[in-house]
C-alpha cells in the first residue's frame, strides 16, 4: 500500500508526497507525460535523445549532475514508449536542491548545439552497444514492425535507425521541449521523511512561476483488432535459432490486464510454467522459453520467446509451441496453478515496494496514467480474478489471428 | 524575485551508522544473522557454504553445480522443486563465487517453513539425476556459445585469465570440453565434501521476527555440522600483458585495462577509492567527462576496484567507437598523467566525497541492504565498524592523497590490456 497526500500547482504541475519517516533519503521523482509514441514516424529515437539533452545543462545551470553530485545525491533518467522519467534520491537535508535543478530544466534549457552534436555521438554508441553489438540485440527493431501496423509503438525507443538519431536538430529539440516539457504536462513525487507543508513551500517556491503551456495533441492511430496472423523471417549470427511470438493484449491499466499477466506467468514465468517443464525439460526442444508482457498504457503485447535447442528444426519447435498453447486453452488450469502465479504476483509486487524509489515510480506512473489510485489497485485485483475470468481471457488473447511470429536463424 | 542561479544551501553528510543486526547461536551452534526490521511481509534467506569454485576438481564444475542443486532429491525430481517453490512465491538463486556458494530465496514470510523444509531436503538429499544432468549440461553448453558471442564477456573472461593467470580460480574459464567432462560422480563427490553436513552461515533478512528465527532454529539448529577450515588464496602479482581478440563483425571495440590492487583494509584503500571515484568511478568522472561528454565516444566509461578475498583488482571498462580506439587509449593515459601531475582542485574532491557519501547512506536503507552489508563483513574478516567508519574514512581523504595514488598505483607499464572488436 503506497500512501500519498496530493495538491496542483496554479500551472497546473500535480505533486504528490509519500512519507516514509523510516528513511534519510529522499527521492524526487518527476514524470512528463511524453514518449517514444508521440514521435514523427520520419523522427524516431528523438524523446530518448532528447532526455540526454536534459542533461546538458539549462537555462540558468550550466551543469546538472555536479551540484547534485555536490549534495551527496545519484539521479538518472529513462525513456519508454509512454513516458520519459527522471529520478533522483539525496539526503532528504537537501532535498530542496532537487526542486531547484528540476525545476530550471523545466522553464528552460541551454540550447547548446555542442551538446546536441555530442549526445547525437553518445546515443549512437549506446544504439551500437545495446541493439546491433549483441547476439539477438536487434530483435525489437524487427518485432515491433511486425506486431504493430498502425499505433507508433512500432518502433524502438531508441529509434528505427541510427540515420534518424544523426539527423536530429536544434529546431526539433526546442520544437520537442516547448510541447512537452510543460508542468501541465508532468506529475512531480517526493517521497521520504518530510512533511506535507514543506514540500508546499518549495514547489511553490521553484515551480510555481514556470508559466504553463499547450502540450501538443495526441491523435495516436488505435491499432486495429488484429484478422489475420503475421510472420516474418530474419537471421544474424547467432549461435542458436530462436522464435519470437506476439498476441495483442490490454493496456497497463484496462480492464482484464490483470489476467492476461497471469496467463503470461502460467505459460512462461518460471521454471515450473508449462513452457519450460514441456519444452525445455520434457521435449528438450528448446534451450529456454518464457513469456511476459510490455505492460504498455495503450494495448501493449504478450511475448512469448524462446531458443531452439541446436539441431532443432524450427517448423517442429513452433508446432510444439502451438501444442503447448492449445492444451491450455483447451484444458484450463487447476486452482492449485492459479495460487501459484498469484502467489507468485503477491511476492513481486511486495519485493518491489521495499525500495523507496520504486513506491515513488509506481504513483508515478500510476498518477501520469490518470489517477495515483492505480497504484493501490493491483493486489485486490489480482486476488479477484479466478480460473473461469482468466480462461475466458487466455481464449481471447491466444488466437492464431492474433498474433505475429519472428523466426530467427543462426547464420552460424 | 527568485535567484535560480544560485544553489540552495546544503549539508554533507559526514556520518552515517550500519544498523545493527541480531547476531544469533542456533541450538548446534550454527551462526544465524537477522535484519528483522522490514516493513513488507518478505522474507530473504540466504546460506552461504564453504563451496566456491576454488574447491572443484573440474572447471566445468561451477557451471552446473548451481544448476543441480535443485536437480533432484530421493524424493523430489526437479519439476517437483520447482514447483514447490514457485508455488508459494519463492524465487532461488545460486550461484557461486571463487570462495563460496550461496543459496538464497527470497519469498513471503508466511510460507517461511514451506521453503525450509524444501531447502533441507536439497542440502541433505541431493541425487543428481544423469538424466536431468544431460538435460543441464546441453544448457549450459548453449548457454556459453551464446556467452562467447557477447564482447563485455569476452573482454572479462580474457582479462582476468590474463591478470591472475589459468591456474587461479580467479583467472580459469571452462569451456565447452569442461562441461563434457562432468559427470554424476564429480558432482556426488563435491557435494558431500563441501555441502552435505558442512557448516554454513544463514543471512535472514526483511520481516523476521522471533517466529521466523525460532523456523529456521527448529530446521537448521539439530544436525551436528563438520566446520571446514579454508586458507586464504594466494593472488600473485604476474607480468602485465596485452591481448586483442578480433571480432569480424564488430561495430565496437570493448576495452578492459587494469592490474591487480589491494582489499579493503589495505592502509591506502580509501584513498585510492576516492582517486578512482574522481577518476571513472561516477556519472562525473573525468573519464565520463572526457571520453562521453566531450568527445562522445562512448555511452559509457568507467573505473572500478573489484575487492577478491583479502586482495582486489582494478579496472576501466568502456565501449567505444571502433575508429577510436587508439584516441581513447591515449586519452585515458591524459586523464592519468594529469591526476599524477595537477593536484585536484578542492571543489571537485568536496563534490567526489560528497556524492561518495550520500550514495554510500542511500545504499543502507533498508533490511535486505543492510544485511548485505554485515554479510561483506562477516564473509570476508572486516573490522567490525567496517561501515560504521566509512564515511569518515572517505571524508579524512586530502588533495595530496588523490595525487600520490594516481603517481603510486597508476603507472601504465603495471596494466594488463584487452581489446575485443571490430578491425579498424
Amino acid at each position: 500500500m503506497i500512501s500519498y497526500e496530493h495538491f496542483q500547482l496554479s500551472n497546473g504541475l500535480n505533486v504528490y508526497l509519500h512519507e516514509d519517516k523510516t528513511t534519510p533519503m529522499a527521492v524526487f521523482n518527476l514524470i512528463y507525460n511524453v514518449g517514444s509514441k508521440d514521435e514523427d514516424e520520419n523522427k524516431t529515437g528523438f524523446a530518448h535523445l532528447f532526455e540526454h539533452l536534459m542533461f546538458g545543462g539549462s537555462v540558468n545551470i550550466p551543469s546538472y549532475d555536479e551540484p547534485l553530485q555536490k549534495v551527496g545525491g545519484q539521479n538518472n533518467a529513462f525513456t519508454s514508449s509512454d513516458i520519459t522519467n527522471y529520478y533522483i534520491t539525496l539526503p532528504v537535508e537537501n532535498l530542496e536542491t532537487a526542486f531547484w535543478l528540476e525545476s530550471d530544466r523545466m522553464l528552460s534549457l541551454s540550447f547548446d548545439p555542442k551538446v546536441l552534436e555530442v549526445q547525437q555521438k553518445v546515443v549512437i554508441e549506446e544504439f551500437k552497444q545495446r541493439y546491433l553489438n549483441q547476439p539477438y540485440g536487434d530483435v525489437w527493431l524487427k518485432l515491433l514492425p511486425l506486431s504493430y501496423q498502425v499505433h507508433p509503438y512500432r518502433w524502438a525507443t531508441i529509434g528505427k535507425e541510427i540515420r534518424h538519431i544523426e539527423e536530429a536538430t536544434m529546431t526539433d529539440v526546442k520544437d520537442f521541449f516547448f510541447s512537452h516539457y510543460l508542468p501541465n504536462n508532468a506529475n512531480l513525487v517526493i517521497a521520504g521523511n518530510v512533511e506535507l507543508k514543506e514540500v508546499e513551500r518549495l514547489a511553490k517556491k521553484w515551480f510555481g512561476d514556470i508559466p504553463s503551456g499547450k502540450v501538443k495533441s495526441r491523435n495516436l492511430p488505435v491499432e486495429p483488432a488484429q484478422m489475420n496472423f503475421r510472420e516474418h523471417e530474419t537471421s544474424s549470427k547467432v549461435p542458436l535459432n530462436a522464435v519470437y511470438r506476439t498476441y495483442h493484449m490490454q493496456g497497463r491499466y484496462q480492464n482484464k490486464f490483470h489476467e492476461a499477466d497471469l496467463v503470461s506467468d502460467i505459460l512462461g514465468r518460471s521454471k515450473s510454467a508449462r513452457l519450460n517443464e514441456k519444452l525445455v525439460k520434457e521435449k528438450q526442444l528448446f534451450n529456454n522459453i518464457n513469456a511476459y508482457i510490455t505492460a504498455t498504457l495503450d494495448p501493449g503485447l504478450l511475448v512469448i520467446q524462446g531458443n531452439l535447442n541446436q539441431g532443432v528444426d524450427m517448423k517442429e519447435g513452433i508446432e510444439a509451441l502451438d501444442e503447448v498453447l492449445d492444451d491450455f486453452c483447451k484444458e484450463g488450469i487447476s486452482e492449485q496453478e492459479l495460487e501459484k502465479v498469484k502467489n507468485q504476483s503477491e511476492s513481486s509486487m511486495l519485493f518491489g515496494e521495499v525500495e523507496l524509489l520504486n513506491r515513488a515510480m509506481n504513483l508515478a506512473f500510476a498518477s501520469n496514467a490518470g489517477d495515483p489510485d492505480y497504484c493501490n489497485r493491483d493486489a485486490q485485483l489480482i486476488e479477484s480474478i479466478n480460473k473461469e475470468g482468466l480462461m475466458e481471457e487466455a481464449g481471447k488473447i491466444l488466437k492464431k489471428e492474433n498474433s505475429n511470429t519472428l523466426k530467427y536463424y543462426s547464420q552460424n | 524575485m527568485l535567484n535560480r542561479s544560485l544553489a540552495p544551501p546544503f549539508q554533507p553528510i559526514t556520518h552515517v551508522k550500519l544498523p545493527a543486526i541480531e547476531e544469533i547461536k542456533l541450538n548446534n551452534l550454527q551462526n544465524l544473522s537477522v535484519a528483522g526490521f522490514g516493513t513488507q511481509e518478505i522474507i530473504k534467506i540466504e546460506f552461504v557454504f564453504n563451496a566456491g569454485t576454488r574447491f572443484t576438481k573440474n572447471k566445468g564444475l561451477g557451471a552446473l553445480i548451481s544448476k543441480m542443486l535443485t536437480g533432484g532429491t530421493s524424493k523430489f525430481t526437479s519439476k517437483e522443486i520447482a514447483s514447490k517453490f514457485d508455488q508459494h512465491g519463492a524465487f532461488t538463486e545460486i550461484s557461486q563465487s571463487v570462495e563460496h556458494l550461496h543459496f538464497i530465496i527470497y519469498g513471503l514470510q508466511k510460507y517461511l517453513a514451506n521453503y525450509l523444509i524444501l531447502f533441507q531436503e536439497i542440502i541433505t538429499d541431493c541425487v543428481f539425476p544423469e538424466k536431468e544432468l544431460e538435460i543441464q549440461k546441453n544448457i549450459a553448453r548453449q548457454n556459453l556459445s551464446l556467452s562467447l558471442e557477447k564482447p563485455a564477456f569476452l573482454a572479462n573472461r580474457r582479462f582476468r585469465t590474463l591478470l591472475f593467470g589459468d591456474e587461479s580460480p580467479y583467472g580459469a574459464s571452462h569451456d565447452i570440453e569442461d562441461i563434457n567432462s562432468i559427470s554424476r560422480e564429480s558432482l556426488l563427490d563435491f557435494y558431500n565434501s563441501y555441502i552435505l553436513n558442512c557448516g554454513y552461515q544463514i543471512f535472514l533478512s526483511g520481516a523476521a521476527g522471533k517466529k521466523e528465527i525460532d523456523l529456521v532454529n527448529t530446521y537448521f539448529g539439530k544436525n551436528q555440522i563438520k566446520q571446514t577450515h579454508t586458507s586464504d588464496l594466494i593472488i600473485a602479482e604476474r607480468k602485465p600483458e596485452k591481448d586483442k581478440i578480433e571480432l569480424p563483425s564488430g561495430l565496437q571495440s570493448t576495452l578492459r585495462t587494469g592490474k591487480i590492487l589491494f582489499g579493503r583494509t589495505h592502509p591506502d584503500f580509501f584513498k585510492f577509492l576516492v582517486m578512482n571515484t574522481t577518476f571513472g568511478g561516477y556519472f562525473g568522472s573525468r573519464l565520463m567527462r572526457n571520453i562521453r561528454e566531450e568527445k562522445g565516444f562512448t555511452y559509457g566509461i568507467s573505473s572500478n576496484i573489484v575487492p577478491v578475498v583479502k586482495s582486489g583488482y582494478w579496472l576501466i571498462g568502456t565501449d567505444v567507437i571502433k575508429e577510436k580506439t587508439e584516441e581513447t587509449i591515449s586519452e585515458i593515459q591524459k586523464e592519468i598523467a594529469i591526476l599524477q601531475q595537477d593536484l585536484i582542485k578542492s571543489e571537485e574532491l568536496e563534490t567526489v566525497i560528497n556524492y561518495m557519501s550520500g550514495s554510500f547512506a542511500g545504499s543502507i536503507t533498508n533490511p535486505i541492504e543492510i544485511m548485505d552489508r554485515h554479510k561483506a563483513i562477516l564473509l570476508n574478516s572486516l573490522p567490525k565498524d567496517y561501515y560504521d567508519t566509512y564515511i569518515e574514512h572517505i571524508r579524512d581523504v586530502k588533495n595530496q592523497d588523490i595525487m600520490e595514488m594516481a603517481q603510486q598505483y597508476l603507472n601504465k607499464e603495471t596494466f594488463t590490456n584487452v581489446i575485443v572488436g571490430g578491425k579498424y
